[in-house]
């Protein structure tokens, strides 16, 4: 049965991998660090110039890697360096997550967050939060799909 | 490229901040047996002085052709590394940072196992992406050390002789036929009072009498081409065209006022005028006919239309009513304000001081402006009192209309010619919230109320600023393209076309910020081409392109989904 309470699911910890650009979230990543706070160790950061560099492609190919949940942070709509750049990939990735849903994954895979993180203790909670609400989704490919359900 | 590559890699141990948690003797023993690692070693303070010499003698005996430094945070110490391995003999760009410590030992003390696992995955993903970096051509450009302001206003003028002060020549021009702008036309100025006319004649003769600055009146720009160094102004005036080479461009032309036509019978009665009519009315010595004066604040502006506050107008209405009160004791002066924004201290006592002086203030709604009434002239106002609750009735021979500032007409126009994106409600944009004055294209400067409504004062502040930028540019007689970055010693990452993949949509062109991209009629189809001065390497031309054809130095899709999968 795939319930929650099976005692492997309990072990699960997610792989998170976090696009984080360089003058928002990244800084965030940081000041962690510089504050000693202490986080789990099950996510990875690449570090962009801008979040709008951020492709469709990269967050499949995640995916695709085993990767649980992605995260793209970038800075606050209104406040990109590069003016409406972050406002392009809003859209762009918004239609992902569409797509991601027609082909059955959970578009809460995808986490995108404006202009959040660039403090220790939000990007800490961020990235936990994140983790926490991957948990229940389980990894991809743990479920039987859809058609061998038990109705 | 790929299999060609010799990794020198470098792992700090931070003395032991980095390695009480990250085993790095199991990194660099790991490491050293991977394809195309040259050469792996540990070290225990890279970026100390005894660290930095190490790096530029091991590097420079020529083993390695790509550095991967495993250290701290590269937002801190890439300015540190970078110089020292350029030095060295490698491009900044064949260099990868790996940060194992904020981002690593730092935040999973507790958990050393999972920390080393980490750290051995972000150093699988620099490895992976530094085996694909590749070197770029920057452009050089050469910068010539003449600035061009444009606009003779105030501010325009404080910009030329700033400019000038620090032993830069500065070609001055203006459409109109004299220097002055707006100044010729106000009588007194905020928060001073001091007369406008001793202003102007100052600031001209400080202009005029100036060897560094060339004049040119009744001149407008007719074309501009160029880039940051190296602009080319076509210009139009009374003797025909004529072309200037500068390296900067200060753009200080000023704003003009909303004439509210259709507000308050403005237009229909006489004495219905504006802030600027006032002020004449003042120079020539007419404000004394007035008895009873009513200002009506926020004339036009913080509507749907215009949605800003133009900051200066209540500033200007509590000097003039000031001046009303003073000037004739026995007649009445009422603002009829929204809200009354006088910041700072002289502001706030000059507001005090009205208040004291017996200008009266009243409150109204915008859903229920005042109303004029009259019929060949204005004789009273109609306004409903918010802190009363009801509506009131007061003469006046004379109303005083405070309307914003609005973008000159040449606005539009300039920013065609620099294709550039234009700003907020039409007036220039800066490049980023922490960048005043510094519009997207590097080289071009706005100021004054040409950039946002300002006072003189305000405006002369911003000229200063801006001419110091435009002179710490004409300090360097060349620039790289790739120095043209957001942060001192960070450099750009350009994006760049692979023109046989590229079939010409356009779709990088209209994504750019910057307008950095071009299609270049090439054969049987328009190519993409990446203007490098222009480019600021964020990317998101590289994401929006449908055929891959454009892509980011370091960040192409190549050396990105490699890290992808290599992350765990």
């Amino acid at each position: 049965m795939n319930s929650v309470h099976d005692s492997k699911d309990c072990l699960w910890k997610p792989k998170v991998l976090v696009f984080a650009c360089n003058w928002c979230a990244y800084i965030g990543n940081d000041l962690a660090g510089l504050e000693r706070l202490s986080m789990d160790p099950g996510f990875r950061v690449i570090r962009v110039q801008c979040a709008s560099r951020v492709e469709g492609d990269w967050i499949i190919r995640a995916l695709a890697s085993g990767i649980d949940g992605i995260m793209v942070m970038g800075c606050h709509l209104g406040g990109c360096r590069h003016q409406e750049a972050n406002h392009h990939t809003l859209k762009r990735l918004n239609l992902l997550r569409t797509l991601l849903e027609c082909m059955g994954i959970d578009p809460r895979r995808l986490y995108l967050g404006w202009g959040m993180g660039t403090d220790a203790k939000t990007f800490r909670q961020l990235i936990h939060t994140f983790m926490e609400e991957l948990r229940p989704l389980r990894p991809l490919g743990a479920d039987p799909p859809p058609s061998q359900k038990e109705s | 490229m790929k299999g060609s590559s010799r990794l020198g890699l470098f792992i700090c141990r931070c003395g032991k901040g980095i390695s009480n948690v990250v085993d790095t003797s199991e990194l660099a023993s790991r490491a050293a047996g991977v394809p195309g690692v040259a050469f792996c070693e540990e070290h225990p303070s890279l970026c100390l002085k005894e660290g930095l010499e190490y790096l530029r003698e091991t590097i420079g005996r020529g083993d390695m052709d790509k550095v991967i430094i495993a250290a701290c945070t590269p937002r801190t110490h890439e300015g540190i590394f970078l110089p020292v391995i350029s030095s060295a003999g490698i491009d900044w760009r064949m260099v990868e940072m790996v940060d194992i410590r904020e981002g690593c030992a730092w935040i999973h003390a507790e958990d050393p196992r999972a920390a080393t696992q980490k750290a051995w995955n972000l150093l699988r993903m620099g490895i992976a992406r530094a085996q694909l970096l590749e070197p770029f051509r920057d452009a050089v450009l050469r910068i010539h050390p003449v600035a061009l302001v444009v606009g003779g206003g105030p501010v325009g003028m404080k910009a030329a002789m700033a400019i000038s002060q620090k032993g830069f020549s500065v070609h001055l021009i203006d459409r109109g036929r004299e220097l002055g702008g707006l100044l010729r036309r106000i009588s007194r100025i905020y928060p001073t009072n001091e007369e406008a006319s001793m202003m102007l004649s100052n600031l001209k003769q400080g202009v005029e009498g100036d060897p560094n600055i060339e004049v040119r009146l009744s001149t407008r720009i007719h074309a501009l081409h160029g880039y940051v160094g190296n602009f080319t102004v076509c210009l139009i005036g009374p003797k025909g065209e004529e072309r200037l080479r500068v390296g900067a461009i200060i753009l200080a032309t000023g704003a003009q006022i909303f004439y509210p036509k259709g507000l308050y019978r403005y237009g229909e009665l006489p004495n219905v005028i504006t802030q600027l009519e006032l002020e004449r009315a003042f120079k020539e010595g007419r404000t004394k006919d007035a008895e009873d004066v009513v200002f009506i604040q926020c004339v036009g502006s913080r509507d749907t239309e215009r949605p800003y506050c133009s900051a200066i107008c209540c500033p200007i209405t509590l000097k003039n009513a000031l001046l009303l009160r003073k000037g004739n004791p026995s007649g009445t002066v009422f603002v009829l304000y929204r809200d009354i924004m006088a910041p700072g201290i002289d502001l706030e006592n000059r507001y005090q001081e009205a208040k004291d002086f017996g200008v009266r203030f009243l409150r109204y709604d915008p859903s229920r402006p005042p109303s004029i009434k009259g019929e060949a002239r204005a004789r009273g106002v109609l306004v409903y009192d918010v802190a009363m609750g009801r509506e009131v009735g007061l003469s006046a021979d004379l109303v005083v209309l405070s309307t914003p500032l609005v973008p000159s007409k040449d606005n539009k126009e300039m920013v065609r010619m620099l294709r550039m994106r234009g700003g907020p409600n039409g007036f220039f944009a800066d490049r980023s919230l922490m960048e005043a004055g510094r519009s997207v294209l590097d080289g071009i400067y706005t100021c004054g109320s040409a950039r946002w409504p300002a006072s003189i004062y305000e405006g002369m502040i911003q000229a200063e600023a801006v001419s110091a930028r435009a002179a710490s540019l004409f300090g360097r007689a060349r620039i790289r393209t790739d120095e043209l970055g957001m942060v001192p010693g960070s450099g750009i990452l350009h994006a760049f076309v692979n023109e046989e993949a590229c079939y010409g949509c356009g779709t990088c062109v209209k994504t750019c910020p910057y307008e950095a991209c071009t299609l270049q009629q090439m054969k049987d189809r328009g190519i993409s081409r990446v203007d490098k001065t222009r480019c600021k390497g964020c990317g998101s031309c590289v994401a929006a392109c449908p055929s891959g054809a454009i892509q980011q130095v370091g960040f192409t899709d190549g050396q990105i989904l490699p890290m992808i999968q290599a992350a765990f």
